[in-house]
């Protein structure tokens, strides 16, 4: 009984036990890794992609997923540094928000009201998008040098980075909207059973379309943010935005299947993926071999998920 | 045994009609391809000769080669996000074990990796009983550790200098073109008329069904990613050898262009539906499109615009037509 529920707990918190498992191990590999400097450094790698990640939560638990978010965020890092210098910062941003809340209902609606899989639309999206941010610029970076810019993109609070604030922000509002609200959960119903949600008189095509919105105007801020942080905007930021966030959920332990998951499983997810490189870099891997290892720990994440769950019921479900 | 012939004779029709409403189906598309090619032949000059047809041809060459192996996998109910990375991979071991073994070795030891690579994929798959989820995830780990793996054994550096005559052949003149033609056909043939590819149009429709039908189900799992891991290869070598260097990055964003191409030519994402043919046409519409915008003087930045939204047009139509015909 007791080792059941041992079992359990394991497999119920294995993102969890691994992160503990790499701390403990790095803090005595190496000196600099367990300090206050080094996790804010930890933080904030993962922060800028991570707000989008949380984004991508929503739509994955909503059975949905957007490979876009990459050409949007290169986008708006584009459009924000451009209206910057014209219209000034704040505007601008709420201008580069409606735009990535634009894409996002176009998304939605292509994938809810005509009834495209999100895959094929976001493909599409995504290649016309980043033509849009390529043809703008012509390829080239643009650049704010003001120190508004600088400020705002590189200030600290308390020694904490604003980005790191905003990410802890969107964690706390997302997890909260998903777990106390009804909005929240309709998005698991609309997941987990498309049909039996409609029946049930929730509006399926209404969920299905904000849950592209919001990912789309969160992958509008964060490319806003970070053309803050650099002072420029460029059509190649974001490249590999799109898969890497999903990877991140997915390592967390929300499941691609919809109806599951949680915002804070995936900040889970970042902080294994930012703990794992932060080490890694501090052991003086090569670039190339963190490859090897982040698409090996995605793979072996995965399969143990499916494999852990595949008892009982289930397994006769998934033949 | 006359009933039975005259029953064959039934499906014969059946399967003739069907085939027909899948060219009514694909109609819209076949018009705009058509439509693009009349209206860019009054603006562009040598747009409309034989020279700019293989012109066409040669550089569709490869992605169709890759549209094949996608189509087999996604006809399956899975996708495969590693064919780009396999595609750089392979190149760079063709032209380094042409320079130390000869050509024929060569190929097939690229062909070999392209398998393996597949096997992999495939073997994870049907040991977690993966869908189109799980492949999505699985393929986009393996595209990442192959692409690392390539980087690491070129050095990030081009490799070059295998000037083999018959290695050299493969990718002069139309040779590329025989290839994508022959992959093309022997594709829709064991799509089309044998028990292997309607097994797998069975699994992509139903899982369940099929295994309770007695279908090695990962046998077959196994067996499209093999396929699409070789013809990942394959594509490799006729690029290389065409351009004659291979680039460590050479295969980058190629699945995403031939998961476009094959569902622009009507392959359901989501597996059981679509035939190669199909497939194939997407291939070339995307192609046609490219080498008129290109005969137009348009550059490449406003030609991704255009071809998001060719994609999307397309899609929707299929899937108004798709809805029109359940409501009948």
């Amino acid at each position: 009984m007791l080792k059941g529920k041992i079992k359990n707990l394991a497999k119920n918190n294995i993102v969890l036990i691994f992160l503990f498992m790499v701390i403990v191990g790095m803090s005595f590999a190496n000196d600099i890794f367990f300090s206050f400097g080094n996790f804010i450094n930890i933080l904030t790698q993962i922060s800028i992609y991570g707000v989008v990640a949380y984004g991508m939560t929503f739509a994955i638990i909503c059975g949905e997923f957007d490979l876009s978010v990459s050409s949007t965020f290169a986008l708006s890092s584009v459009a924000f540094i451009y209206f910057s210098n014209i219209i000034g910062i704040l505007p601008s941003i709420l201008l580069v928000l409606c735009m990535g809340a634009l894409i996002g209902l176009i998304n939605g609606l292509l994938v809810s009201k005509v009834g495209i899989n999100a895959f094929v639309v976001t493909l599409a999206t995504m290649v016309s998008i980043k033509g849009i941010a390529l043809f703008w610029t012509d390829g080239k970076p643009i650049r704010n040098n003001s120190e508004i810019v600088y400020q705002l993109g590189n200030g600290k609070l308390f020694g904490v980075p604003y980005i790191i604030i905003l990410f802890v922000l969107v964690l706390i509002i997302s997890e909260f909207v998903l777990r106390k609200t009804t909005f929240g959960r309709n998005i698991y119903a609309t997941g987990g059973n498309y049909d039996v949600a409609k029946v049930a008189g929730i509006n399926v095509v209404f969920y299905k379309t904000i849950v592209f919105i919001i990912l789309g105007s969160l992958a509008a801020l964060q490319g806003t943010v970070l053309a803050l942080r650099m002072g420029s905007g460029s059509s190649l930021f974001g490249g590999d935005l799109a898969l890497s966030v999903v990877a991140a959920v997915v390592i967390g332990g929300t499941n691609l299947t919809g109806g599951k998951g949680s915002a804070i499983k995936t900040f889970l997810g970042l902080l294994l993926i930012g703990v794992i490189f932060n080490s890694l870099t501090l052991l003086n891997v090569s670039a190339y071999y963190q490859d090897i290892i982040k698409g090996s720990v995605l793979i072996a994440v995965v399969s143990f998920d499916v494999l852990s769950s595949m008892t009982g019921k289930r397994a006769v479900e998934r033949i | 045994m006359d009933k039975e012939k005259g029953s064959q004779k039934k499906n014969l029709s059946a399967t003739v009609n069907k085939n027909l409403m899948d060219l009514v189906r694909m109609y819209p598309v076949a018009i705009m391809l058509v439509l693009v090619i009349i209206i860019v032949s009054f603006f562009a000059e040598n747009y409309f000769t034989m020279q700019n047809a293989l012109n066409v041809l040669r550089q569709i060459s490869v992605i169709g080669i890759l549209s094949c192996g996608m189509a087999f996998v996604i006809i399956s109910g899975g996708i495969d996000l590693s064919v780009g990375a396999i595609l750089s991979f392979s190149g760079a071991l063709i032209i380094n074990n042409v320079k130390s073994f000869s050509t024929i070795p060569a190929i097939l030891i690229t062909l070999a990796a392209g398998a393996a690579i597949g096997l992999v994929s495939g073997f994870i798959l049907s040991r977690i009983k993966g869908r189109l989820g799980e492949s999505f995830i699985i393929t986009f780990g393996m595209q990442t550790i192959i692409a690392a793996i390539t980087l690491i054994y070129t050095g990030g550096i081009y490799q070059s200098g295998a000037d083999e005559r018959l290695f050299t052949s493969i990718g002069r003149g139309i040779s590329p073109i025989i290839f994508f033609i022959v992959v093309g056909a022997l594709s829709q043939f064991f799509l089309i008329k044998t028990n292997f590819g309607r097994n797998i149009y069975f699994i992509g429709g139903n899982i369940n069904t099929a295994r309770l039908s007695g279908i090695n189900v990962n046998f077959y799992r196994i067996a499209v990613f093999v396929l699409s891991g070789i013809l990942a290869a394959l594509a490799g070598i006729v690029l290389t050898s065409r351009v004659g260097t291979a680039s460590p990055t050479a295969g980058l964003g190629y699945e995403l262009d031939a998961i476009a191409a094959v569902v622009v030519g009507g392959v359901s994402i989501t597996g059981g539906k679509g035939n190669m043919l199909n497939a194939l046409l997407g291939v070339v519409i995307l192609g046609v499109l490219s080498n008129s915008l290109n005969m137009l003087n348009i550059s490449s930045y406003p030609q991704m615009i255009i071809k998001g939204i060719v994609i999307i047009l397309a899609v929707t139509l299929d899937a108004w037509n798709r809805k029109r015909e359940e409501r009948c």
